[in-house]
């Protein structure tokens, strides 16, 4: 999540984020693995029902360029458009310098979504 | 003084009877939980390590896994059956291909449903330099099955949970 979240930084999560709400678009979460003591940090791209495509590095949702001020370092990848899944998001770090077969992103069950950081 | 003598004697006993408790009746969950440490113990390696305690690591890795372990890993291509010898030229050639590796379990989660068989979900972080001296970071999810087979938990199963699709 560089450069908003360094890496090895501390963090605290804010649990009680989703407990009436689902994850929306911008949203920076936290994502669990199979417990609590290693945990993801990534960006909401998309919720269920959308469709999310890289073309030469920017990112389209439903077929619309979406602008995204967070990225700081341009890529050039490109991903063939994808639906998102019923109770899932689609994730995506803000550190985009690097290759896509490199990058951790992807669809995740809301159930993985533990909240958001404090800061 | 006769006293202080027997009042040593009892707490002495009783750090030795805590000890051969531990050590003669360990839980189930608790050898299974050993044979990640073992893993990760075993899956490592030191920046300084020489060729021949590697070759003693990858050795012993073997003796971790039965007959036949069933590997699932879709997103590398890497899914099918591989026999112990199969593991340790595996990692060899994963080694040494390292110049330091840590191999590192969180959050194990075991169930028992069998008396012979054992369900484990964990964490599994693997951090290191290539010898052409990128650095590696890579986080999964596992589930993995164990067998006993004479006393022994065994993988049997591997499989890599895909925590976020592309």
């Amino acid at each position: 999540m560089e450069p908003t979240y360094h890496n090895g930084g501390i963090n605290f999560c804010w649990r009680l984020k989703y407990f009436y709400t689902k994850p929306s678009r911008q949203d920076v979460v936290v994502i669990r693995f199979a417990g609590k003591k290693v945990m993801l940090l990534k960006r909401v791209v998309a919720v269920e029902g959308e469709t999310v495509e890289f073309r030469q590095g920017k990112l389209f949702i439903n077929g619309n360029v979406i602008d995204e001020p967070y990225v700081r370092f341009p890529c050039d990848w490109n991903l063939l458009p994808r639906l998102v899944e019923k109770n899932r998001v689609y994730v995506v770090g803000d550190n985009r310098n690097v290759p896509i077969e490199k990058h951790d992103f992807g669809q995740v069950s809301i159930d993985r979504i533990m909240g958001v950081p404090l800061w | 003084m006769v006293k202080l003598k027997y009042i040593v004697i009892v707490i002495l006993a009783i750090v030795v009877g805590i000890f051969a408790y531990n050590h003669f009746f360990q839980s189930e969950e608790s050898k299974v939980k050993k044979r990640f440490d073992l893993l990760s113990k075993w899956g490592s390696k030191d920046s300084v390590e020489n060729k021949l305690i590697t070759a003693n690591r990858v050795n012993n890795i073997k003796t971790l896994f039965a007959e036949n372990c069933n590997v699932q890993a879709p997103a590398y291509s890497v899914s099918r059956n591989y026999k112990p010898q199969d593991i340790s030229s595996i990692a060899l050639m994963v080694l040494s291909q390292y110049i330091e590796l840590s191999l590192r379990f969180y959050d194990i989660q075991i169930n028992i449903p069998e008396k012979r068989l054992a369900n484990a979900v964990l964490t599994a972080k693997l951090s290191g330099k290539l010898t052409s001296d990128e650095y590696v970071n890579e986080i999964h999810e596992l589930e993995c099955v164990l067998i006993k087979i004479e006393d022994n938990w065994l993988f049997s199963e591997i499989k890599i949970v895909d925590v976020l699709e592309k």
